[in-house]
């Protein structure tokens, strides 16, 4: 079955395309990474998903169902990892706060937590190791820390599709390693993954596939047919250097979010 | 010797505790990134008592001002609101500019145009004086709190979400617009309220100047909005005492003492920290 399928999809805003003719399929259980140059389209192709987009034109299925139409539906299927940088700072929040909030936006108003709700949330932090921040403040928190606990508050609400918008953005390499570690984790519960990232090379041997987007889909495969000079040059240029590892090889692009 | 008893005296106390709730609002500007927001709506508040004024003076029938005045302050939020969600920071920015030059115009022009008793309500309504709220005020007061903090406790988790991260709720399916116009609109309620009890000009000092003390103190979000409320209404009491006490405006005692305990935190903390 597939979990995301994208049928001759382009997405406009005011006349400036972002997504242009973009055709995809993503199987159950797989684990995709996304690339790309900034305004590359990366994060308009996750909203495209999510059904916060909606399409100029093209077919997009979200296991089976059109995410716009069926947008509640989908959207509980779905744990999100937003950008850390729409994250406000100027709110106190504690850390059970923030895991808790992934599982009360499902409920009905009031949204009380129940004795379960924080089980489950406690569990989610000890997937990322961050249970001992239970009762800690956020902000106070390293931006890699802060990071796991979001994908503990997406991991919470127990997710078919993980949906991760630049997660190593701003993560120093140690933690970056750590949230590859549990990301693979969690490839062996069966879920199906979606890594949006500038910074291929901590989860390449974690990946199914990788995609070089640029707006329209450059190449989309295993990651050692995509991982190719010839490949990268296209949306990167002639500086991108690709080095040939075991199992994938690494590639530096020069290039960051911002 | 001060009757502390004595009705008016009374009528402040309640007066103090139903702002206290409605700081709440000044917590949530300041966690919703639009710590100016309660000043404009309190500014807009003078742009509707000038219309109720304006329609009393020219119908001869009375015209509630304080309705009048919150109707003006949540409408003017539901613009910037409405700007913000359209254009970004700039035309939100733009929008508290423009609502709060047009409340003021229209106050200006009201103003040149009736009477001198009619005046000195709009007065009351830029520089308050809170022993002269009347029995009548109190209960509207009590009223638009109590439907302000009904709306609150429904929607405190969503309030949060939307302050905390609105792009990660809206992906889980939250209806981020609708809920951050209700939080606009209840931020607008509580500076509309705050114009009625201290005076428009003296907004910051009592719904932000308390909400920004409790920011630098609270270690959680319900901490925060406690707080906020507690800080309120219990430096309210201290500025109205002293104001009674030394017989000085209690509106100028009640911010002399509020922005005095927030530079003395920030003072400390900054101290603390070098």
């Amino acid at each position: 079955m597939n979990a995301v399928e994208f049928k001759n999809v382009t997405v406009e805003f005011d006349g400036n395309i972002a997504l242009d003719n973009v055709s995809f399929e993503i199987k159950d259980k797989e684990f995709i990474a996304i690339m790309g140059p900034n305004g590359a389209g990366k994060t308009t192709l996750l909203k495209t998903i999510l059904g916060l987009v909606y399409p100029f034109k093209g077919e997009v299925k979200v296991y089976g169902y059109n995410p716009i139409e069926h947008a509640s539906k989908i959207r509980k299927m779905i744990g999100y990892v937003p950008q850390r940088e729409y994250i406000s700072r100027d709110i106190p929040v504690k850390v059970k706060d923030v895991v808790l909030m992934g599982m009360l936006i499902h409920k009905n108003i009031p949204r009380f937590a129940r004795k379960v709700d924080i089980e489950t949330a406690i569990e989610a932090l000890k997937i990322v190791g961050m249970d001992w921040a239970w009762d800690k403040p956020f902000n106070a928190l390293s931006g890699g820390q802060q990071q796991r606990v979001l994908i503990a508050r997406s991991i919470a609400t127990n997710p078919k599709l993980l949906i991760l918008d630049e997660p190593l953005t701003g993560v120093d390499v140690a933690t970056q390693t750590v949230i590859a570690e549990f990301l693979g984790h969690l490839k062996t519960k069966d879920i199906t993954i979606i890594f949006v990232t500038h910074d291929v090379n901590p989860i390449s041997h974690l990946s199914d596939k990788i995609m070089i987007l640029n707006r329209k889909v450059i190449a989309y495969g295993k990651p050692n047919n995509v991982l190719k000079p010839e490949i990268l040059s296209k949306v990167y240029g002639d500086s991108i250097k690709v080095f040939e590892c075991y199992p994938c090889p690494i590639i530096v692009t020069g290039d960051t979010h911002g | 010797m001060v009757d502390l008893l004595s009705p008016i005296l009374i009528k402040a106390y309640i007066s103090l505790i139903l702002l206290g709730v409605m700081a709440i609002g000044g917590a949530l500007a300041f966690m919703r990134g639009v710590a100016y927001l309660p000043a404009e709506a309190s500014h807009a508040a003078l742009g509707g008592v000038s219309v109720a004024v304006l329609l009393s003076y020219i119908t001869s029938i009375y015209v509630d001002p304080l309705i009048w005045a919150v109707i003006f302050s949540a409408l003017s939020s539901l613009l910037v609101a409405y700007a913000g969600r359209h254009g970004g920071p700039e035309r939100l920015n733009a929008a508290l500019a423009g609502a709060l030059a047009v409340s003021l115009a229209i106050y200006a022009a009201v103003r040149a145009v009736v009477p001198a008793e009619l005046r000195a309500i709009m007065d009351t309504y830029l520089i308050s004086d809170i022993l002269l709220i009347s029995t009548q005020d109190l209960i509207e007061l009590a009223i638009i709190v109590i439907i302000g903090l009904f709306f609150l406790n429904l929607f405190y988790n969503e309030f949060i979400y939307v302050c905390f991260d609105p792009e990660g709720a809206e992906a889980l399916g939250l209806n981020i617009k609708l809920y951050d116009y209700l939080l606009f609109s209840l931020i607008g309620l509580a500076g509309g309220i705050a114009a009625k009890t201290i005076g428009s000009l003296l907004v910051f000092a009592l719904i932000l100047a308390p909400a920004a003390t409790a920011r630098e103190i609270a270690g959680s979000i319900k901490s925060y909005l406690v707080l906020t409320f507690i800080l309120t209404t219990l430096l309210g009491y201290i500025g109205l005492f002293i104001s009674v006490l030394i017989n000085w405006p209690p509106s100028g005692s009640i911010a002399l003492i509020t922005s005095f305990i927030y530079i003395m935190v920030i003072t400390i903390k900054t101290l603390r920290k070098e």
